[in-house]
Protein backbone atom coordinates (compact mmCIF):
# COMPACT_ATOMS: atom_id res chain seq x y z
CA UNK A 1 0.00 0.00 0.00
CA UNK A 2 1.90 3.06 1.09
CA UNK A 3 5.21 1.09 0.73
CA UNK A 4 4.05 0.08 -2.92
CA UNK A 5 7.27 2.39 -4.16
CA UNK A 6 10.45 1.53 -2.30
CA UNK A 7 13.31 1.12 -4.88
CA UNK A 8 14.02 -2.48 -5.23
CA UNK A 9 17.68 -3.01 -5.30
CA UNK A 10 18.96 -5.28 -8.42
CA UNK A 11 18.00 -8.50 -8.56
CA UNK A 12 21.46 -9.77 -7.65
CA UNK A 13 22.89 -12.78 -6.71
CA UNK A 14 23.18 -12.56 -3.10
CA UNK A 15 25.52 -14.14 -0.10
CA UNK A 16 25.60 -18.32 -0.60
CA UNK A 17 24.06 -19.31 2.64
CA UNK A 18 21.05 -18.14 1.92
CA UNK A 19 18.06 -20.81 1.36
CA UNK A 20 14.68 -18.66 1.02
CA UNK A 21 14.03 -14.67 2.11
CA UNK A 22 12.00 -11.87 1.36
CA UNK A 23 13.17 -8.37 2.07
CA UNK A 24 10.65 -5.76 2.31
CA UNK A 25 7.90 -8.13 0.44
CA UNK A 26 4.82 -6.43 -0.69
CA UNK A 27 2.10 -7.90 -2.89
CA UNK A 28 -1.48 -6.32 -3.19
CA UNK A 29 -4.02 -7.45 -5.48
CA UNK A 30 -6.78 -5.04 -7.01
CA UNK A 31 -10.35 -6.66 -6.44
CA UNK A 32 -13.65 -4.94 -7.93
CA UNK A 33 -11.32 -2.04 -7.74
CA UNK A 34 -10.67 -2.22 -4.01
CA UNK A 35 -6.76 -2.68 -3.10
CA UNK A 36 -6.25 -5.78 -0.76
CA UNK A 37 -2.91 -6.08 0.90
CA UNK A 38 -2.00 -9.89 0.67
CA UNK A 39 1.31 -9.06 2.12
CA UNK A 40 2.84 -6.12 3.88
CA UNK A 41 6.81 -6.18 4.49
CA UNK A 42 7.68 -9.63 4.50
CA UNK A 43 11.02 -9.82 6.27
CA UNK A 44 12.18 -13.73 6.39
CA UNK A 45 15.79 -14.97 6.41
CA UNK A 46 16.24 -18.78 5.75
CA UNK A 47 19.25 -20.32 5.59
CA UNK A 48 20.12 -23.23 3.41
CA UNK A 49 19.13 -26.31 4.46
CA UNK A 50 16.53 -25.28 6.92
CA UNK A 51 13.03 -26.51 7.31
CA UNK A 52 10.66 -23.41 8.31
CA UNK A 53 6.81 -23.82 8.54
CA UNK A 54 4.22 -21.08 7.97
CA UNK A 55 1.41 -21.05 10.38
CA UNK A 56 -1.71 -18.44 10.05
CA UNK A 57 -5.39 -17.63 9.79
CA UNK A 58 -6.78 -18.42 6.38
CA UNK A 59 -6.18 -15.52 4.10
CA UNK A 60 -3.15 -14.00 5.70
CA UNK A 61 -1.08 -14.66 2.79
CA UNK A 62 0.86 -18.07 2.75
CA UNK A 63 0.00 -19.03 -0.43
CA UNK A 64 0.58 -16.04 -2.02
CA UNK A 65 4.07 -15.76 -0.39
CA UNK A 66 4.82 -19.52 -1.17
CA UNK A 67 3.86 -18.45 -5.25
CA UNK A 68 6.01 -15.76 -5.32
CA UNK A 69 8.85 -17.91 -4.05
CA UNK A 70 7.73 -20.42 -6.90
CA UNK A 71 7.67 -17.75 -9.78
CA UNK A 72 4.18 -18.30 -10.40
CA UNK A 73 3.63 -14.90 -9.01
CA UNK A 74 5.53 -11.53 -9.22
CA UNK A 75 6.24 -9.35 -6.04
CA UNK A 76 4.49 -5.71 -5.80
CA UNK A 77 7.43 -4.05 -4.42
CA UNK A 78 10.31 -5.73 -2.24
CA UNK A 79 12.89 -8.84 -3.18
CA UNK A 80 12.24 -12.70 -2.56
CA UNK A 81 15.13 -14.73 -3.01
CA UNK A 82 15.70 -18.11 -4.04
CA UNK A 83 18.95 -20.16 -3.23
CA UNK A 84 20.64 -17.32 -3.87
CA UNK A 85 19.13 -15.99 -6.92
CA UNK A 86 15.60 -14.97 -7.82
CA UNK A 87 12.92 -17.05 -8.12
CA UNK A 88 13.03 -17.25 -12.09
CA UNK A 89 16.48 -17.85 -12.16
CA UNK A 90 15.73 -20.68 -9.86
CA UNK A 91 12.70 -22.02 -11.54
CA UNK A 92 14.17 -22.06 -14.80
CA UNK A 93 17.19 -24.07 -13.43
CA UNK A 94 15.39 -26.48 -11.84
CA UNK A 95 16.11 -25.77 -8.05
CA UNK A 96 12.85 -25.60 -7.21
CA UNK A 97 10.41 -28.90 -6.46
CA UNK A 98 7.06 -27.59 -5.39
CA UNK A 99 4.00 -30.33 -3.34
CA UNK A 100 0.50 -28.55 -3.83
CA UNK A 101 -2.45 -29.67 -1.34
CA UNK A 102 -4.28 -30.78 -4.21
CA UNK A 103 -1.35 -33.87 -5.60
CA UNK A 104 -2.29 -32.98 -8.81
CA UNK A 105 -1.39 -36.09 -10.42
CA UNK A 106 -1.66 -36.47 -14.10
CA UNK A 107 -4.68 -39.07 -14.16
CA UNK A 108 -3.83 -40.75 -17.55
CA UNK A 109 -0.14 -41.50 -16.71
CA UNK A 110 1.05 -44.20 -14.35
CA UNK A 111 2.82 -43.12 -11.26
CA UNK A 112 6.21 -44.07 -12.03
CA UNK A 113 5.35 -41.11 -15.44
CA UNK A 114 4.33 -39.27 -12.93
CA UNK A 115 6.89 -38.91 -11.07
CA UNK A 116 9.02 -39.15 -13.98
CA UNK A 117 7.79 -35.75 -15.58
CA UNK A 118 9.80 -33.17 -14.34
CA UNK A 119 12.91 -35.22 -16.12
CA UNK A 120 10.79 -35.80 -19.18
CA UNK A 121 10.31 -31.85 -19.31
CA UNK A 122 14.08 -30.98 -18.87
CA UNK A 123 15.00 -34.08 -21.73
CA UNK A 124 16.35 -36.44 -19.61
CA UNK A 125 16.60 -40.50 -20.97
CA UNK A 126 14.04 -42.47 -20.93
CA UNK A 127 16.28 -45.11 -19.16
CA UNK A 128 17.86 -42.47 -16.89
CA UNK A 129 14.41 -40.43 -16.03
CA UNK A 130 12.73 -44.07 -15.03
CA UNK A 131 15.51 -45.09 -12.62
CA UNK A 132 15.13 -41.82 -10.99
CA UNK A 133 11.60 -41.89 -10.62
CA UNK A 134 11.57 -45.64 -9.13
CA UNK A 135 14.00 -45.17 -6.59
CA UNK A 136 12.52 -42.22 -5.69
CA UNK A 137 9.44 -44.32 -5.62
CA UNK A 138 11.15 -46.39 -3.10
CA UNK A 139 12.25 -43.99 -0.92
CA UNK A 140 8.29 -42.53 -0.37
CA UNK A 141 7.63 -46.00 -0.15
CA UNK A 142 5.77 -46.93 -3.26
CA UNK A 143 7.75 -49.66 -4.56
CA UNK A 144 6.21 -52.00 -6.63
CA UNK A 145 3.16 -49.28 -7.52
CA UNK A 146 5.04 -48.32 -10.27
CA UNK A 147 2.88 -49.26 -13.10
CA UNK A 148 -0.24 -48.35 -11.12
CA UNK A 149 -2.72 -45.17 -12.17
CA UNK A 150 -3.26 -42.67 -9.65
CA UNK A 151 -6.77 -43.20 -9.19
CA UNK A 152 -5.80 -46.83 -8.02
CA UNK A 153 -3.83 -44.77 -5.02
CA UNK A 154 -4.99 -43.60 -1.91
CA UNK A 155 -4.98 -39.76 -0.60
CA UNK A 156 -1.76 -40.38 1.53
CA UNK A 157 -0.48 -42.30 -1.53
CA UNK A 158 -0.90 -40.01 -4.18
CA UNK A 159 0.62 -37.27 -1.69
CA UNK A 160 3.77 -39.29 -1.53
CA UNK A 161 3.90 -39.91 -5.65
CA UNK A 162 3.39 -35.48 -5.48
CA UNK A 163 6.27 -35.40 -3.53
CA UNK A 164 8.25 -37.60 -5.05
CA UNK A 165 8.10 -35.88 -8.20
CA UNK A 166 8.64 -32.79 -6.65
CA UNK A 167 11.99 -34.53 -5.33
CA UNK A 168 12.84 -35.91 -9.06
CA UNK A 169 15.10 -32.90 -10.44
CA UNK A 170 17.16 -32.92 -7.00
CA UNK A 171 15.74 -29.51 -5.66
CA UNK A 172 17.46 -27.12 -3.35
CA UNK A 173 14.44 -25.54 -2.09
CA UNK A 174 10.99 -27.58 -1.60
CA UNK A 175 7.98 -25.58 -1.19
CA UNK A 176 5.22 -27.37 0.41
CA UNK A 177 1.54 -25.86 0.57
CA UNK A 178 -1.13 -27.75 2.47
CA UNK A 179 0.50 -30.68 1.64
CA UNK A 180 -0.94 -33.33 4.02
CA UNK A 181 -4.26 -30.62 5.27
CA UNK A 182 -6.41 -33.09 3.00
CA UNK A 183 -5.19 -36.25 4.88
CA UNK A 184 -6.62 -37.74 8.28
CA UNK A 185 -4.34 -37.45 11.22
CA UNK A 186 -3.16 -41.34 11.42
CA UNK A 187 -1.40 -40.50 7.67
CA UNK A 188 -0.16 -37.35 8.18
CA UNK A 189 1.75 -37.99 11.13
CA UNK A 190 2.99 -40.84 9.29
CA UNK A 191 3.46 -38.63 6.08
CA UNK A 192 5.87 -36.20 8.76
CA UNK A 193 7.57 -38.71 9.89
CA UNK A 194 8.71 -39.49 5.96
CA UNK A 195 9.27 -36.32 5.29
CA UNK A 196 11.84 -35.80 8.37
CA UNK A 197 13.59 -38.51 7.20
CA UNK A 198 13.57 -37.07 3.47
CA UNK A 199 14.68 -33.94 4.76
CA UNK A 200 17.75 -35.49 6.86
CA UNK A 201 18.24 -37.51 3.87
CA UNK A 202 18.89 -34.69 1.27
CA UNK A 203 18.71 -31.64 3.07
CA UNK A 204 16.75 -29.08 0.97
CA UNK A 205 15.58 -25.88 1.74
CA UNK A 206 11.82 -26.27 2.85
CA UNK A 207 9.08 -23.80 2.91
CA UNK A 208 5.92 -25.81 4.83
CA UNK A 209 2.87 -24.07 4.88
CA UNK A 210 0.16 -26.09 7.72
CA UNK A 211 -2.84 -25.26 9.60
CA UNK A 212 -2.04 -27.32 12.19
CA UNK A 213 0.35 -26.14 14.81
CA UNK A 214 1.81 -29.77 16.35
CA UNK A 215 2.64 -30.88 12.35
CA UNK A 216 4.77 -27.11 12.20
CA UNK A 217 6.20 -27.53 15.47
CA UNK A 218 7.02 -31.50 15.07
CA UNK A 219 8.78 -30.36 11.49
CA UNK A 220 10.15 -27.14 11.77
CA UNK A 221 13.53 -25.60 12.85
CA UNK A 222 11.96 -22.43 12.89
CA UNK A 223 7.71 -21.31 12.65
CA UNK A 224 6.73 -18.26 11.08
CA UNK A 225 3.54 -17.08 12.36
CA UNK A 226 1.40 -14.83 10.68
CA UNK A 227 -1.63 -12.87 10.75
CA UNK A 228 -4.51 -11.23 8.62
CA UNK A 229 -5.70 -8.05 6.60
CA UNK A 230 -3.01 -6.74 5.97
CA UNK A 231 -1.08 -10.32 5.58
CA UNK A 232 1.79 -10.28 7.71
CA UNK A 233 4.63 -11.70 9.73
CA UNK A 234 3.56 -11.66 13.43
CA UNK A 235 6.77 -13.47 15.04
CA UNK A 236 9.23 -16.19 13.84
CA UNK A 237 9.08 -18.72 16.91
CA UNK A 238 12.03 -20.85 17.26
CA UNK A 239 11.78 -24.71 17.47
CA UNK A 240 14.02 -25.48 20.10
CA UNK A 241 13.65 -29.39 19.61
CA UNK A 242 16.80 -31.88 18.90
CA UNK A 243 17.09 -32.96 15.77
CA UNK A 244 16.06 -35.65 14.65
CA UNK A 245 12.67 -35.46 15.80
CA UNK A 246 11.12 -38.94 17.25
CA UNK A 247 7.45 -39.15 17.80
CA UNK A 248 7.28 -38.92 21.68
CA UNK A 249 8.56 -35.76 21.62
CA UNK A 250 5.38 -34.88 20.81
CA UNK A 251 4.49 -35.75 24.62
CA UNK A 252 7.28 -33.56 25.83
CA UNK A 253 6.39 -30.21 28.12
CA UNK A 254 8.83 -28.59 25.86
CA UNK A 255 6.60 -29.40 22.20
CA UNK A 256 3.95 -28.20 24.54
CA UNK A 257 5.26 -24.77 25.55
CA UNK A 258 6.09 -24.17 21.94
CA UNK A 259 2.65 -25.00 20.71
CA UNK A 260 0.98 -22.99 23.26
CA UNK A 261 3.21 -19.94 22.39
CA UNK A 262 1.79 -20.06 18.64
CA UNK A 263 -1.36 -20.66 19.78
CA UNK A 264 -0.85 -17.49 21.80
CA UNK A 265 0.37 -15.59 18.59
CA UNK A 266 -2.29 -17.03 16.67
CA UNK A 267 -5.27 -15.93 19.09
CA UNK A 268 -3.78 -12.31 19.62
CA UNK A 269 -2.22 -11.71 16.10
CA UNK A 270 1.13 -10.11 18.42
CA UNK A 271 -0.75 -7.81 20.31
CA UNK B 1 22.53 -30.67 -12.52
CA UNK B 2 22.99 -34.09 -10.69
CA UNK B 3 19.34 -35.87 -10.47
CA UNK B 4 18.22 -37.22 -7.03
CA UNK B 5 19.12 -40.66 -7.97
CA UNK B 6 23.11 -39.62 -7.29
CA UNK B 7 21.99 -38.96 -3.90
CA UNK B 8 19.96 -42.02 -3.30
CA UNK B 9 21.89 -44.62 -4.84
CA UNK B 10 22.03 -45.96 -1.56
CA UNK B 11 19.29 -45.90 0.89
CA UNK B 12 20.32 -46.16 4.72
CA UNK B 13 17.89 -48.22 5.57
CA UNK B 14 15.87 -49.47 2.14
CA UNK B 15 12.60 -47.32 1.46
CA UNK B 16 11.13 -45.00 4.23
CA UNK B 17 7.76 -45.41 4.11
CA UNK B 18 5.72 -48.23 5.55
CA UNK B 19 2.88 -49.16 2.78
CA UNK B 20 1.81 -52.84 1.79
CA UNK B 21 3.05 -54.03 -1.31
CA UNK B 22 0.12 -54.03 -4.51
CA UNK B 23 -1.05 -56.83 -5.79
CA UNK B 24 0.06 -57.62 -9.16
CA UNK B 25 -2.08 -55.94 -11.93
CA UNK B 26 -2.07 -57.48 -15.70
CA UNK B 27 -2.96 -54.35 -17.30
CA UNK B 28 -1.83 -55.20 -20.37
CA UNK B 29 -3.26 -58.43 -20.67
CA UNK B 30 -6.93 -57.42 -19.55
CA UNK B 31 -7.35 -54.52 -22.50
CA UNK B 32 -7.06 -56.38 -25.69
CA UNK B 33 -10.17 -58.73 -23.66
CA UNK B 34 -11.90 -55.61 -22.36
CA UNK B 35 -11.75 -54.29 -26.11
CA UNK B 36 -13.00 -57.47 -28.23
CA UNK B 37 -16.07 -57.61 -24.93
CA UNK B 38 -16.89 -54.08 -25.70
CA UNK B 39 -17.20 -54.46 -29.53
CA UNK B 40 -19.24 -57.77 -29.01
CA UNK B 41 -21.37 -55.81 -26.51
CA UNK B 42 -21.55 -52.94 -29.27
CA UNK B 43 -22.78 -56.10 -32.01
CA UNK B 44 -24.76 -57.46 -29.28
CA UNK B 45 -26.71 -54.36 -28.93
CA UNK B 46 -26.95 -53.25 -32.08
CA UNK B 47 -28.78 -57.11 -33.60
CA UNK B 48 -31.19 -56.44 -30.29
CA UNK B 49 -31.75 -52.46 -31.71
CA UNK B 50 -32.35 -53.74 -35.25
CA UNK B 51 -34.83 -56.63 -33.79
CA UNK B 52 -36.64 -54.23 -31.82
CA UNK B 53 -36.96 -51.31 -34.83
CA UNK B 54 -38.61 -54.53 -37.00
CA UNK B 55 -40.84 -55.21 -33.87
CA UNK B 56 -42.12 -51.56 -33.62
CA UNK B 57 -42.45 -51.51 -37.05
CA UNK B 58 -44.67 -54.56 -37.47
CA UNK B 59 -46.54 -53.70 -34.41
CA UNK B 60 -47.21 -50.15 -35.88
CA UNK B 61 -48.02 -51.75 -38.80
CA UNK B 62 -50.78 -53.70 -37.38
CA UNK B 63 -52.15 -51.45 -35.35
CA UNK B 64 -52.28 -48.56 -37.73
CA UNK B 65 -53.50 -50.82 -40.94
CA UNK B 66 -50.67 -49.61 -43.44
CA UNK B 67 -50.68 -51.12 -46.53
CA UNK B 68 -47.70 -52.68 -47.80
CA UNK B 69 -47.32 -50.18 -50.51
CA UNK B 70 -46.44 -47.25 -47.85
CA UNK B 71 -45.14 -49.33 -45.11
CA UNK B 72 -43.42 -52.87 -46.46
CA UNK B 73 -42.98 -55.68 -44.23
CA UNK B 74 -39.22 -55.67 -42.65
CA UNK B 75 -38.73 -59.15 -44.04
CA UNK B 76 -39.43 -57.99 -47.61
CA UNK B 77 -37.14 -55.20 -46.99
CA UNK B 78 -34.34 -57.56 -45.92
CA UNK B 79 -34.78 -59.91 -49.00
CA UNK B 80 -34.93 -56.86 -51.12
CA UNK B 81 -30.87 -57.57 -50.03
CA UNK B 82 -31.00 -60.56 -52.62
CA UNK B 83 -32.75 -58.93 -55.27
CA UNK B 84 -31.06 -57.90 -58.65
CA UNK B 85 -30.03 -54.07 -58.56
CA UNK B 86 -28.38 -52.51 -61.53
CA UNK B 87 -25.52 -53.78 -63.67
CA UNK B 88 -26.40 -57.39 -62.91
CA UNK B 89 -25.44 -56.96 -58.85
CA UNK B 90 -27.53 -57.66 -56.18
CA UNK B 91 -29.17 -55.01 -54.02
CA UNK B 92 -26.31 -56.04 -51.50
CA UNK B 93 -23.41 -55.31 -53.36
CA UNK B 94 -25.05 -52.18 -54.78
CA UNK B 95 -25.71 -50.38 -51.33
CA UNK B 96 -22.34 -51.81 -49.82
CA UNK B 97 -20.50 -50.06 -52.90
CA UNK B 98 -22.07 -47.06 -52.54
CA UNK B 99 -21.51 -47.18 -48.61
CA UNK B 100 -18.00 -47.47 -49.33
CA UNK B 101 -17.93 -44.82 -51.39
CA UNK B 102 -19.80 -42.20 -49.12
CA UNK B 103 -18.26 -43.63 -46.10
CA UNK B 104 -15.05 -42.49 -48.08
CA UNK B 105 -16.42 -39.29 -48.35
CA UNK B 106 -17.30 -38.82 -44.47
CA UNK B 107 -13.55 -39.96 -43.03
CA UNK B 108 -11.37 -37.64 -45.39
CA UNK B 109 -14.04 -34.97 -44.71
CA UNK B 110 -13.90 -36.07 -40.90
CA UNK B 111 -10.05 -36.36 -40.60
CA UNK B 112 -9.46 -33.09 -42.23
CA UNK B 113 -12.34 -31.25 -40.51
CA UNK B 114 -10.92 -32.75 -37.14
CA UNK B 115 -7.25 -31.50 -37.72
CA UNK B 116 -8.57 -27.71 -38.36
CA UNK B 117 -10.87 -28.15 -35.66
CA UNK B 118 -8.27 -29.01 -33.56
CA UNK B 119 -5.31 -26.71 -34.59
CA UNK B 120 -7.90 -23.77 -34.98
CA UNK B 121 -9.14 -24.96 -30.80
CA UNK B 122 -5.64 -24.68 -29.79
CA UNK B 123 -5.22 -21.30 -31.00
CA UNK B 124 -7.95 -19.89 -29.20
CA UNK B 125 -7.57 -21.73 -26.30
CA UNK B 126 -3.69 -20.19 -26.02
CA UNK B 127 -4.12 -16.59 -27.31
CA UNK B 128 -7.28 -14.85 -26.42
CA UNK B 129 -6.81 -12.55 -29.47
CA UNK B 130 -6.88 -15.22 -31.48
CA UNK B 131 -10.08 -16.33 -29.36
CA UNK B 132 -11.70 -12.96 -29.26
CA UNK B 133 -11.46 -12.46 -33.18
CA UNK B 134 -12.27 -15.92 -34.29
CA UNK B 135 -15.00 -17.70 -32.07
CA UNK B 136 -17.35 -14.98 -33.37
CA UNK B 137 -16.89 -15.54 -36.94
CA UNK B 138 -16.48 -19.75 -36.17
CA UNK B 139 -20.09 -19.54 -34.57
CA UNK B 140 -21.55 -17.72 -37.47
CA UNK B 141 -20.04 -19.53 -40.16
CA UNK B 142 -21.70 -22.44 -38.54
CA UNK B 143 -25.10 -21.09 -39.30
CA UNK B 144 -24.30 -21.20 -43.08
CA UNK B 145 -26.59 -23.64 -44.74
CA UNK B 146 -24.87 -26.08 -46.66
CA UNK B 147 -27.61 -25.51 -49.62
CA UNK B 148 -26.96 -21.94 -49.97
CA UNK B 149 -23.00 -22.54 -50.65
CA UNK B 150 -23.47 -25.91 -52.39
CA UNK B 151 -23.44 -23.81 -55.75
CA UNK B 152 -20.33 -22.15 -54.90
CA UNK B 153 -18.91 -25.24 -53.70
CA UNK B 154 -19.86 -26.99 -57.06
CA UNK B 155 -17.57 -24.05 -58.98
CA UNK B 156 -14.67 -24.26 -56.80
CA UNK B 157 -14.41 -27.77 -56.32
CA UNK B 158 -16.42 -29.42 -59.15
CA UNK B 159 -18.87 -32.17 -58.78
CA UNK B 160 -16.49 -34.61 -57.35
CA UNK B 161 -15.70 -36.23 -53.97
CA UNK B 162 -13.66 -33.44 -52.81
CA UNK B 163 -16.76 -30.84 -52.41
CA UNK B 164 -18.94 -33.79 -50.66
CA UNK B 165 -15.65 -34.36 -48.48
CA UNK B 166 -15.50 -30.45 -47.82
CA UNK B 167 -18.70 -30.59 -46.99
CA UNK B 168 -18.65 -32.93 -44.22
CA UNK B 169 -15.24 -31.70 -43.04
CA UNK B 170 -16.81 -28.02 -42.83
CA UNK B 171 -19.49 -29.61 -39.85
CA UNK B 172 -16.80 -31.40 -38.47
CA UNK B 173 -14.64 -28.53 -38.28
CA UNK B 174 -16.77 -26.31 -35.20
CA UNK B 175 -17.66 -28.86 -33.06
CA UNK B 176 -14.25 -29.96 -33.08
CA UNK B 177 -13.13 -26.56 -32.27
CA UNK B 178 -15.36 -25.66 -29.75
CA UNK B 179 -14.71 -28.96 -27.70
CA UNK B 180 -10.68 -27.98 -28.22
CA UNK B 181 -11.13 -24.98 -27.27
CA UNK B 182 -13.07 -25.80 -23.92
CA UNK B 183 -11.24 -28.24 -23.15
CA UNK B 184 -7.79 -26.78 -22.90
CA UNK B 185 -9.49 -23.71 -21.22
CA UNK B 186 -10.47 -26.21 -18.40
CA UNK B 187 -7.57 -27.76 -17.64
CA UNK B 188 -6.82 -26.87 -13.72
CA UNK B 189 -4.49 -24.09 -13.28
CA UNK B 190 -2.96 -26.48 -10.37
CA UNK B 191 -1.74 -28.19 -13.39
CA UNK B 192 -0.49 -24.97 -15.20
CA UNK B 193 1.27 -24.21 -12.27
CA UNK B 194 2.92 -26.98 -11.99
CA UNK B 195 4.51 -27.38 -15.80
CA UNK B 196 5.48 -23.85 -15.13
CA UNK B 197 7.39 -24.98 -11.86
CA UNK B 198 8.73 -27.45 -14.24
CA UNK B 199 10.00 -25.14 -16.67
CA UNK B 200 7.94 -26.46 -19.57
CA UNK B 201 7.84 -24.33 -22.52
CA UNK B 202 4.47 -23.92 -24.11
CA UNK B 203 4.80 -26.48 -26.38
CA UNK B 204 5.87 -29.22 -23.78
CA UNK B 205 2.77 -27.87 -21.66
CA UNK B 206 0.28 -28.40 -24.35
CA UNK B 207 1.28 -31.66 -25.42
CA UNK B 208 2.17 -33.16 -22.48
CA UNK B 209 -0.27 -31.41 -20.20
CA UNK B 210 -3.18 -29.54 -21.67
CA UNK B 211 -4.16 -31.77 -24.84
CA UNK B 212 -4.18 -34.93 -23.17
CA UNK B 213 -6.56 -33.22 -20.18
CA UNK B 214 -8.95 -31.71 -22.39
CA UNK B 215 -9.18 -35.36 -24.58
CA UNK B 216 -12.05 -36.24 -22.74
CA UNK B 217 -14.21 -32.80 -23.94
CA UNK B 218 -12.71 -32.98 -27.46
CA UNK B 219 -13.69 -36.49 -27.58
CA UNK B 220 -17.52 -35.45 -27.06
CA UNK B 221 -16.83 -32.94 -29.76
CA UNK B 222 -15.58 -35.86 -32.70
CA UNK B 223 -18.41 -37.92 -31.64
CA UNK B 224 -20.69 -35.02 -32.27
CA UNK B 225 -18.54 -34.33 -35.67
CA UNK B 226 -18.64 -37.83 -36.51
CA UNK B 227 -22.56 -38.06 -36.79
CA UNK B 228 -22.24 -34.63 -38.49
CA UNK B 229 -19.64 -35.74 -41.22
CA UNK B 230 -21.55 -38.94 -42.59
CA UNK B 231 -25.13 -36.66 -42.76
CA UNK B 232 -23.21 -34.07 -44.34
CA UNK B 233 -21.52 -36.58 -47.06
CA UNK B 234 -24.81 -37.48 -47.37
CA UNK B 235 -26.64 -34.60 -48.16
CA UNK B 236 -23.55 -33.61 -50.26
CA UNK B 237 -24.94 -36.47 -52.73
CA UNK B 238 -28.58 -35.14 -52.77
CA UNK B 239 -28.39 -31.69 -54.90
CA UNK B 240 -25.28 -32.04 -56.67
CA UNK B 241 -26.22 -34.42 -59.37
CA UNK B 242 -23.92 -37.42 -58.60
CA UNK B 243 -24.26 -40.72 -59.50
CA UNK B 244 -22.15 -42.27 -56.63
CA UNK B 245 -22.92 -42.71 -52.71
CA UNK B 246 -25.87 -43.05 -50.58
CA UNK B 247 -27.23 -39.90 -50.89
CA UNK B 248 -27.79 -40.72 -54.66
CA UNK B 249 -29.29 -44.10 -53.59
CA UNK B 250 -31.63 -42.65 -51.46
CA UNK B 251 -32.73 -40.50 -54.26
CA UNK B 252 -33.39 -42.76 -56.82
CA UNK B 253 -35.41 -44.99 -54.96
CA UNK B 254 -37.57 -41.97 -54.13
CA UNK B 255 -38.19 -41.97 -57.71
CA UNK B 256 -38.80 -45.30 -57.83
CA UNK B 257 -40.52 -45.43 -54.69
CA UNK B 258 -44.18 -45.97 -56.08
CA UNK B 259 -42.78 -48.57 -58.05
CA UNK B 260 -41.21 -50.53 -55.62
CA UNK B 261 -40.18 -49.16 -52.06
CA UNK B 262 -38.59 -51.32 -50.18
CA UNK B 263 -35.12 -50.11 -51.88
CA UNK B 264 -35.91 -46.58 -49.95
CA UNK B 265 -36.01 -48.40 -46.58
CA UNK B 266 -32.73 -50.11 -47.54
CA UNK B 267 -31.07 -47.10 -48.17
CA UNK B 268 -32.12 -45.12 -45.11
CA UNK B 269 -31.17 -48.12 -43.01
CA UNK B 270 -27.59 -47.92 -44.54
CA UNK B 271 -27.00 -44.57 -44.11
CA UNK B 272 -28.00 -44.93 -40.03
CA UNK B 273 -25.64 -48.03 -40.49
CA UNK B 274 -22.84 -45.60 -41.44
CA UNK B 275 -23.34 -43.32 -39.24
CA UNK B 276 -23.34 -45.64 -36.20
CA UNK B 277 -20.27 -47.53 -37.69
CA UNK B 278 -18.37 -43.96 -37.80
CA UNK B 279 -19.10 -43.03 -34.38
CA UNK B 280 -18.60 -46.54 -32.70
CA UNK B 281 -15.53 -46.08 -34.21
CA UNK B 282 -14.82 -42.89 -32.67
CA UNK B 283 -15.64 -44.06 -30.04
CA UNK B 284 -13.24 -47.14 -30.34
CA UNK B 285 -10.11 -45.13 -30.98
CA UNK B 286 -10.96 -43.50 -27.56
CA UNK B 287 -10.79 -46.48 -25.62
CA UNK B 288 -7.38 -47.35 -26.75
CA UNK B 289 -6.38 -43.58 -25.41
CA UNK B 290 -5.70 -43.41 -21.39
CA UNK B 291 -6.04 -40.18 -21.68
CA UNK B 292 -9.32 -39.58 -22.92
CA UNK B 293 -10.81 -42.42 -20.72
CA UNK B 294 -9.93 -40.95 -17.56
CA UNK B 295 -12.21 -38.31 -16.00
CA UNK B 296 -11.02 -34.92 -14.24
CA UNK B 297 -7.72 -34.60 -12.20
CA UNK B 298 -6.81 -36.72 -8.91
CA UNK B 299 -7.51 -35.21 -5.26
N1 LIG C 1 -5.16 -14.06 -7.69
C1 LIG C 1 -5.73 -13.35 -6.70
N2 LIG C 1 -6.56 -12.34 -7.00
C2 LIG C 1 -7.12 -11.61 -6.02
N3 LIG C 1 -6.93 -11.82 -4.71
C3 LIG C 1 -6.15 -12.82 -4.35
C4 LIG C 1 -5.50 -13.65 -5.33
N4 LIG C 1 -4.76 -14.59 -4.68
C5 LIG C 1 -4.94 -14.35 -3.37
N5 LIG C 1 -5.78 -13.30 -3.16
C6 LIG C 1 -6.16 -12.76 -1.87
O1 LIG C 1 -5.01 -12.59 -1.10
C7 LIG C 1 -5.24 -12.97 0.22
C8 LIG C 1 -4.23 -14.02 0.64
O2 LIG C 1 -4.50 -15.20 -0.08
P1 LIG C 1 -3.68 -16.54 0.13
O3 LIG C 1 -4.20 -17.54 -0.82
O4 LIG C 1 -2.23 -16.24 0.08
O5 LIG C 1 -4.10 -16.93 1.62
P2 LIG C 1 -3.66 -18.19 2.48
O6 LIG C 1 -2.96 -17.67 3.69
O7 LIG C 1 -2.93 -19.15 1.65
O8 LIG C 1 -5.05 -18.78 2.90
P3 LIG C 1 -5.48 -20.30 3.11
O9 LIG C 1 -4.98 -20.71 4.45
O10 LIG C 1 -6.97 -20.26 3.07
O11 LIG C 1 -4.88 -21.10 2.00
C9 LIG C 1 -6.67 -13.46 0.32
O12 LIG C 1 -7.46 -12.42 0.85
C10 LIG C 1 -7.04 -13.73 -1.11
O13 LIG C 1 -8.40 -13.47 -1.32
MG1 LIG D 1 -3.33 -21.12 0.85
Amino acid sequence: MSQSTVTTPPAAVVSPPVGLAARGVNRAFTVKGKELVALQDVDLEIAKGEFVSIIGPSGCGKSTLLRIFADLLPVTSGTPVVDGVTPQLAREDRRLGVVFQSANLMPWRSVLRNVALPLEVMGRSKAGREKTAAELLKMVGLEGYEKHLPRQLSGGMQQRVAIARALSTDPKVLLMDEPFGALDEITRERLNQELMEIWARLNPTVLFITHSIPEAVYLSNRVVVMAARPGRVVEVVDVDLPQPRTPEMRDAPEFHAIEARIRHLLATGGH
Amino acid sequence: MADAGAALAAPPHGGVGSVAKPATSGAAASRSRRITAAWGRALLYALLFVLAICALWELAKVVTQTNDQLMPHSWDIVKQLGEPATRGETWFQYLAGNWVITLRNALVGFAVGSLGGLLLGIAIARNRLVGAALLPITTLMQTIPIVAIGPALVLFLGTGWVTKAFIAAFLTFFPVTVATAKGIAQTSSDSVDLMRVCAAGPLQTLVKMQLPSALPMIFVGLETAAGMAVIGAIVAELPFGTKDGLGATILTSWQFYTIEPTPLYLAAVASCALGAFVVFSVRAVRTLIPAAETQGSTR
